[in-house]
């Protein structure tokens, strides 16, 4: 790549990546088994209070909030949120067996606020949400990197 | 072999596009596979795409076009050596440039006995959404327009006439050359059309003197006082 060209796309992205991001990954264990309904309401519940939180925390526009969960079964749920005034798109596969431990990642970009934040209003839901639905969970990886979020809008 | 870019922002209904397209080339007899990157760190739409019995590859940590366009080019390298699709599907993140992504992709001849051939670039926009867009991503959204081959205007099942049209609008002021299309993903409407867009017509391979001319006047001299 020629330096004026790596420049040129450089200042694209700076120009147009003004965008706050926020994973996390982790193993979730409901303390009795989570039926298929209650999974989803919990999805939900979840995916539409980070997104608050974070409009709450000047987010001007969802980018994304999903989320996907994966049963000790093999059964999944998906959920995506690209607006509070559109219905979530919802695709739940979990069966009759439920679950009892879970792999759950979830993934929030906004546009309007940096990583600080959005891993701030992330965190303070997971936090309040998981515990109200008797949910312990394990941080398996939180990809938040300070450095790099920040550097990145400089 | 083919790359087949569907690009679009965030929420514009690009994974859910993808695994229906993705379905009716392989109903067409087509050996398809799929590489996903997301800005973030962490991929969940690979997981989704693979549940529908979909092959996967998932780039995460940065921006196919161009931070991690060398991991790019060797998944697409050992996706033909070891899978031999005839056509990649990739969904870039929705902050990619698709250029950037075409250069990227031609970086892959380096590490396999293949030509790539691109199909046309179809840039997905999320009409319900259109005014909060062009509020807060404009220069995104417009860039992904006016690279575009094809526009699809998603979600019409759910969006009113008027954010339609007003989305035809905007895309035609920045993109007079596109081919326009209206459907939703979801509802699989306009997806055929597009599978056979991708099974039939090339796109132009990246052409470096013509994108730096492109993006001098669209971000050089425009941000000039």
């Amino acid at each position: 790549m020629k330096e004026m060209d790596e420049k040129l796309h450089i200042d694209m992205h700076r120009m147009v990546d003004e965008l706050g991001k926020f994973s996390i990954h982790m193993t979730i264990w409901p303390d009795k088994m989570m039926d298929r309904e209650s999974a989803e309401r919990f999805l939900r519940e979840l995916l539409i209070d980070i997104t608050k939180e974070c409009m709450h925390d000047g987010a001007d526009l969802v980018g994304h909030v999903k989320a996907f969960l994966i049963s000790e079964h093999g059964t999944s749920l998906g959920a995506s949120l690209v607006h509070l005034d559109i219905p979530m798109t919802i695709n739940n596969a979990i069966d009759q067996r439920g679950l009892t431990e879970g792999d759950l990642t979830i993934h929030v970009i906004v546009h309007g606020i940096w990583d600080p934040d959005v891993k701030h209003a992330s965190m303070e839901t997971i936090e309040r949400i998981l515990p109200a639905y008797n949910i312990k969970y394990k941080i398996l990886q939180d990809y938040y990197e300070k450095e790099k979020g920040e550097s990145h809008h400089k | 072999m083919k790359i087949a870019q569907i690009a679009g922002f965030l929420g514009a209904g690009k994974t859910t596009f993808l695994i229906e397209v993705a379905k009716e080339l392989v109903n067409r007899g087509h050996r398809i596979a799929i590489i996903v990157n997301d800005v973030g760190d962490i991929n969940v739409d690979a997981k989704f795409i693979e549940s529908y019995g979909l092959k996967a590859k998932e780039i995460s940590g940065g921006c196919i076009c161009c931070q991690i366009a060398g991991s790019f080019a060797s998944t697409v390298a050992t996706l033909y050596n070891s899978f031999k699709p005839d056509i990649i599907i990739v969904e870039p993140s929705g902050v990619a440039i698709p250029w950037g992504l075409k250069r990227a992709a031609e970086y892959s001849e380096e590490e396999m006995p293949a030509k790539i051939e691109h199909a046309p670039v179809i840039t997905l926009v999320d009409s319900m959404r259109i005014d909060e867009l062009l509020t807060s991503v404009r220069r995104l959204v417009e860039t992904q327009i006016r690279e575009a081959d094809v526009v699809f205007i998603n979600k019409v099942d759910a969006s009113s006439p008027d954010k339609i049209k007003r989305t035809e609008e905007f895309v035609r002021q920045v993109n007079p050359r596109a081919k326009v299309m209206h459907g939703s993903g979801k509802l699989s409407k306009g997806v055929k059309e597009i599978a056979i867009l991708i099974e039939r017509d090339i796109s132009p391979r990246y052409d470096e003197a013509m994108e730096e001319e492109i993006l001098r006047k669209e971000y050089v001299e425009r941000s000039e006082p």
